[in-house]
Parts: structure tokens; C-alpha cells; sequence
């Protein structure tokens, strides 16, 4: 009897092991496409990119296995500090900057009494829509000497004209407002959908406590939005240390190189000089210090309200 | 000099009236109570006397002073929110202390004051924590002490008992009672509970939602006690009383030299004593129509030999020391609510059901079924009688 009972439980629990994989296979199957992108387009570059790192060479030259030499090329390399020195002084103007627009835009839009909001909204946030390719060439346009619209206006109200890309500094500016102008239209979004996510509640009871406008917005509204802080502070952090497409467009790593990224150099060295081995290095760096910054912040910003 | 005082007050949005014509003179130290069903415009109220809101037309003045104008932060007012609004990123004590900081107290200040209040709302071992870590009827406790660290000229509370259980709920009426006695501060409470408003009010404020052409919001503005004897028209006798009042399209007949009241199958006399003229005017009209009033408490089983009517019993419900009965007659019933300003007030009234059931408190331990026949007895002298055209009362007990 034992026996017997024995068997149709394991006959039933073959035949649920066979549905459990027939499931499981359709399940799979669905997963399929999103795992085959995802091991294409993103582990794989991944892993290829570290493996990469070990190698010298490029696809023209040939890969050969060199080690660590990548990195300890790297290592002594000045042009490589150099753009880590740009990369970090865009950094830590950039990311204060553009935070500090966009709530401020965010916060004013948000505002019951201004009028033609959505325009506005629209407006700003159109050049996060368009590509770095139109933006850095109508901001070409615009910083033009002489005939460029800014230098024009500028003359208007007698201040002569500003020559954008001659100097290191200029041209690191120039390329801040650019990136300034495209990313406060997605920084604002975030911000005003945090915004909203604010009960009103809170500032009527601060007025009624005796707050003023600018002491709701130190003691409910930054304390309120700081999940949406640290959010937007990862993302600006991500962007931001991959900044290539704007020294591109716009001043090619000049004057003398001084305008040159870390995803400049990387570029430079796996398109320009079939250097791919150090090239992945590099990208290793890069993204191992994202990484870290981005842990850190995580790990010291308050993620709930 | 009144703590507060609204003239002609009106507010309306996009050319809809929410407020029209609210006058209220609240005195030094009253407790107002602000009572009515959804709509009526009570927490809009309560939102213009806080400066959370403009006024669209009157005058508003709170301690005396024209206050229309004036910022909600330079009211002096304190605010109980019916969500608490407690500042979630903010412990306790910083939620308590949050006004006495932005009014620039030492600290050493505010941490006493806000020690005092925690100790008077046993709320001394929550200080550190914040308002998520605490219960709705602690939270409660820290809005109030957020209102009361301040020590404000008027007290506004926006339903804030609405989110607790029944039984909290009654603890926390007998606690604003003792913290309104003790403080003596004007306050301002708005409700849409009945009983809270008759328990709590020493002075309530029945407002209803503004018609086309109703004048005034404010239905009646008394003593609890005043609202529930003599109430000004059918509206408050309907809203104010628990189990409601039953209210009834009955019809005034003279017979012979006495008047009586028909209710379908129900005839009730009146004793000489009430034949007031009022009631001879309104029993003489065509129609003859009356709206009379009849608490649940006020039927009761008709003693041996006194003036009864039989009916029988549809429902029963046996609630201890007492049941609640209920019965039909056949004549229209008026709702609380029944708009007397629309044109023809009978064609509605007649239009509907004319069989209404009666609800009756009746004391003791009755065993009675449903479909039970039974004699009961309305006591005459507590019929409350309304105005048919227009929902007013006559001569009320």
C-alpha cells in the first residue's frame, strides 16, 4: 500500500517538475528579447570593456595581453590627469548649478499665481528633448564673435565682446551654460513632480505657525524634497562625469586640450589612436568612480522624507 | 469686545456662492462649534477666520481689528488640521516647538515652553520621536500641542477627531472640553458630527449648503440646548438630534371648537394650552398642510386610558435598557434637507411616497416583534410644528 502510494506521489511529482519547466520555458521565452538587449548591449560591452583593459592594442593594431600596463600607463599619463582635472572642475560647477536652477525654476513654476506655467514648463524643458548636436551648434551660432547674438546684445548694453572659446576658462563656461541650458528642462521635471507630491497641508500649518515664504521653503520644502535631492544628485553625478558630447560639438578639447573629458580622452584614445586596451582602462576608471561616488552618496544622503 | 466678528461675509468661486451672507459675533473665550453636512461651506469658514482663504465680500475682525487683509501669520491664530499637518521630517518637539522657533525664541525658551505643553498632554516621552512612530490619537495630541504652544488669540480645529475610533473620539471631546476650560481660549471648531457639536459647543453654528436663493448659510446660531428644543426650522430640527427627528407633512383640521393632527391613519388632538395662533392661522389656511416634528424619545406606549393610535410594528431593534421601534404612517415625509424657497413645495412633498416610516425610542424592556401590533402615544405637547411653505417654526414647545 505504502509502496504503491509512494509511486503516485513521485509519478505526480514528475509530472509536476515537467509543467514547472513547460511554465518555466514559457517564461523564458518571454524574457527572452529583453535578455538577449540586455546581454548584448550592456553586460556584455561590459565585460568585454574589463577584459579590454588587460589587453594593449587596438582593432587596427591588434589586441596582446599586457596586464596591468593599461593602468599603470594611465598612471604617469598628464593628459590623462589633466582631464580628470577639467572633468572635475565642470563637475563641481555644473552639478551645483544645474540642481540649484531647476528647483529654483521647479519651485517658481509650482507657484499658483504665475501665469502661462505649462508654456514655461514646455519651454524649459525642451532642450533635454532635442540632441547635443542642434543644441551645440545653434550655441555655436549664438557665441559666434561679432555677428553671434549674445556678443550682440552684450554690445547693446556696452559690454564689449566676450570671446568664448579662446580661453580655458571661457571655454569651460560656455560649455557649462550649454549643458546648464539642456539639463534644467529634466531636473525641473523631477523636482516639480516632487513638488506636487507635497502636502499643502504642511505649508498652511507653517503659515499659520508664522513662516514666511522663504522659511516654508528651508524648513518644508527642502526637507520634504530630499529623495528627490538625492535622486536628482545621482542622476547629475552619472551624467555629468561622462561629458563628451558637448567638448565635441563645441570646442573639440580646446584651447591646447584644456577642455578635454575623461570620455573625451576615451574616445580620443579608442577612435583616434586605435588605442582600445587603454581606452577600456579608462572606462573602467570612470566607471568604478561612479560607482563609488554614487555608493557614497547613497549611503550619506537621506533617501525618505 | 468679540473675539471675532463676521459681518456679511460671502466667499464664491468662479460665480458659484459657497458663503453668502454669514454673520457670526463669537465672544471672548467661547467654545463655537461649526456644524453641518458636506457642502455647507463650515471648513471654508473656518479657512477665511484662519487667513487661509480670501474673503470675496464683508468684513472679518478678529480681536477687533479689520482683518481681511491681514496675512494668515500675522493672525495669531492657531490651527488644528483635521490631517494633523505635523511636519513629517520633524520630531515631536520640533513640530511643537516650530512656531516659537520662527517667532525667534532662545532655545532654552521654547524648550521649556515645549516641555509644558508635553507634560499637559502626556506626550513627554514621544518628544524625540516622529509623527510616523505615532498613533493617530497621539498625533492628534501633538497638533493640539503645536496649537496651544503659542498661546494664540483664537484656536481654529478642522474636524479633528474625525480620524480617530469611536471610543478615542469620546475620550478626546471630554479632554477638549477640560483643555478649553482650562485655557479658556476662543476656539472654533468645525464638525459634521451632530453630537460632537451639541457636547462640545457652548454655542453651535448650523450652516447648509447655500441654494440658489437661500440667504444666509446659517441656519440658527444658539446654545446646544436651544438648538435642540427650539429650533428655527426644519433644517435644524432634522441635522441636530440623535436618532433624527421624524418630520412629517401632516394636515391642521379644526374639529369643532379643538384643533387636531392627521397624519393618514394617525390622529393626534391638541390640548387647548397648545392652540396657538399660529397653529389657528395655519389650520386655517386652504391646505391646511403643517410640518410637524417628533423626536424618537417623545413616542412612547400609550398608558391605559390615555390619547393613543394603533399601528404595528415594521422593525425592532432591542438596545439594552431601551428599543428603537419603527412604525408607518401614511402622509409624506420631509427631508431635513427639503428645499422650501423651490416653487411648488406640495407637488414635491405630495409627489413622493406617502408612506413613511417612524422611528420611536421607547424605553424599558419591551418584548416586542416585528408585525407585533401596539398602541403608542406621541405626547402633544413635544410635536414640533414648521411653517409648510416655508420650513419655519410656529410656536414650538
Amino acid at each position: 500500500m505504502n509502496v504503491l502510494s509512494a509511486a503516485r506521489r513521485s509519478g505526480k511529482a514528475h509530472l509536476g517538475l515537467r509543467e514547472a519547466l513547460l511554465s518555466n520555458a514559457v517564461a523564458y521565452l518571454f524574457l527572452a528579447p529583453a535578455l538577449l538587449f540586455f546581454v548584448v548591449f550592456q553586460a556584455g560591452p561590459l565585460i568585454t570593456t574589463i577584459v579590454l583593459s588587460f589587453y594593449e592594442g587596438g582593432i587596427l593594431s591588434g589586441f596582446s595581453y599586457s596586464g596591468f600596463d593599461n593602468y599603470l600607463t594611465l598612471w604617469s599619463d598628464r593628459e590623462f590627469y589633466q582631464t580628470i582635472k577639467f572633468t572635475l572642475l565642470y563637475f563641481v560647477i555644473i552639478v551645483p548649478s544645474v540642481l540649484a536652477v531647476s528647483l529654483a525654476m521647479a519651485v517658481l513654476l509650482n507657484d499658483k499665481f504665475i501665469r502661462g506655467k505649462n508654456f514655461f514648463k514646455a519651454a524649459i524643458f525642451f532642450p533635454s528633448l532635442a540632441p547635443m548636436v542642434t543644441l551645440s551648434t545653434l550655441w555655436l551660432f549664438m557665441i559666434f564673435p561679432n555677428v553671434g547674438l549674445i556678443n550682440m546684445l552684450l554690445a547693446v548694453v556696452n559690454v564689449r565682446e566676450v570671446e568664448w572659446l579662446s580661453s580655458p576658462l571661457m571655454a569651460t563656461l560656455t560649455i557649462v551654460l550649454v549643458e546648464l541650458w539642456r539639463g534644467v528642462g529634466f531636473y525641473m521635471v523631477i523636482f516639480l513632480a516632487g513638488l506636487v507630491a507635497i502636502p499643502e497641508e504642511l505649508y498652511e500649518a507653517a503659515e499659520l505657525d508664522g513662516a514666511g515664504p522663504i522659511r516654508q521653503f528651508w524648513s518644508i520644502t527642502l526637507p520634504q524634497l530630499r529623495p528627490t535631492i538625492t535622486f536628482c544628485l545621482i542622476m547629475a553625478v552619472i551624467f555629468n562625469f561622462q561629458l563628451f558630447d558637448a567638448v565635441y560639438m563645441i570646442t573639440g578639447g580646446g584651447p591646447g586640450g584644456s577642455t578635454e573629458s575623461i570620455a573625451w580622452y576615451i574616445f580620443s584614445n579608442a577612435f583616434k589612436y586605435d588605442q582600445l586596451g587603454l581606452a577600456s582602462a579608462t572606462s573602467t576608471l570612470l566607471l568604478l568612480a561612479v560607482m563609488s561616488i554614487t555608493a557614497v552618496l547613497l549611503k550619506v544622503l537621506p533617501s525618505d522624507r | 469686545m468679540s473675539a471675532i466678528d463676521i459681518r456679511g461675509l460671502g466667499k464664491h468661486y468662479a460665480g458659484t456662492d459657497v458663503l453668502r451672507q454669514v454673520d457670526l459675533t463669537i465672544d471672548e473665550g467661547e467654545f463655537i462649534v461649526l456644524v453641518g453636512p458636506s457642502g455647507c461651506g463650515k471648513s471654508t469658514l473656518l479657512r477665511i477666520i484662519a487667513g487661509l482663504e480670501d474673503i470675496s465680500e464683508g468684513e472679518l475682525y478678529i480681536g477687533g481689528l479689520l482683518s481681511n487683509a491681514v496675512k494668515a501669520r500675522a493672525r495669531n491664530v492657531a490651527m488644528v488640521f483635521q490631517s494633523y499637518a505635523l511636519y513629517p521630517h520633524m520630531t515631536v518637539e520640533e513640530n511643537i516647538g516650530f512656531a516659537l522657533k520662527v517667532a525667534g525664541l532662545s532655545k532654552a525658551e521654547r524648550h521649556r515652553r515645549v516641555r509644558d505643553v508635553a507634560r499637559s498632554l502626556g506626550l513627554e516621552n514621544l518628544l524625540q520621536r516622529k509623527p510616523k512612530a505615532l498613533s493617530g490619537g497621539q498625533r492628534q495630541r501633538v497638533a493640539i500641542g503645536r496649537a496651544i504652544v503659542r498661546h494664540p488669540k483664537v484656536f481654529l480645529m478642522d474636524e479633528p477627531l474625525s480620524n480617530l475610533d469611536a471610543k478615542l473620539r469620546v475620550e478626546m471631546r471630554a479632554e477638549m472640553r477640560a483643555l478649553h476650560s482650562r485655557l479658556g481660549v476662543t476656539t472654533v471648531y468645525v464638525t459634521h458630527d451632530q453630537v460632537e457639536a451639541l457636547t462640545l459647543g457652548t454655542r453651535v453654528a448650523v450652516l447648509r449648503p447655500i441654494g440658489e436663493s437661500g440667504n444666509t448659510n446659517v441656519q440658527q446660531f444658539a446654545t446646544p440646548t436651544e438648538l435642540f428644543e427650539r429650533p428655527h426650522n426644519v433644517f435644524v430640527a432634522g441635522f441636530m438630534g440623535s436618532p433624527p427627528m421624524n418630520i412629517l407633512l401632516a394636515r391642521l383640521v379644526r374639529r369643532g371648537g379643538a384643533l387636531e393632527i392627521s397624519m393618514g391613519d394617525i390622529v393626534i388632538a391638541l390640548p387647548q394650552a397648545m392652540q396657538s395662533q399660529a397653529l389657528a392661522d395655519a389650520a386655517g389656511r386652504a391646505d391646511g398642510y403643517i410640518v410637524i416634528g417628533v423626536r424618537p424619545a417623545d413616542i412612547g406606549v400609550a398608558p391605559p386610558g390615555g390619547v393613543a393610535f394603533n399601528t404595528r410594528i415594521t422593525d425592532m431593534e432591542m438596545l439594552g435598557d431601551h428599543s428603537s421601534v419603527s412604525f408607518s404612517a401614511r402622509t409624506p415625509a420631509v427631508p431635513f434637507d427639503f428645499d422650501f424657497t423651490a416653487k411648488d413645495v406640495y407637488t414635491s412633498l405630495l409627489g413622493g411616497s406617502s408612506l413613511t416610516k417612524i422611528s420611536a425610542r421607547l424605553e424599558g424592556r419591551l418584548r416586542l416583534r416585528a408585525n407585533d401590533e401596539v398602541s403608542l402615544a406621541i405626547d402633544p405637547a413635544r410635536i414640533y410644528f414648521f411653517d409648510a411653505q416655508t420650513g419655519l417654526a410656529l410656536g414650538n414647545p
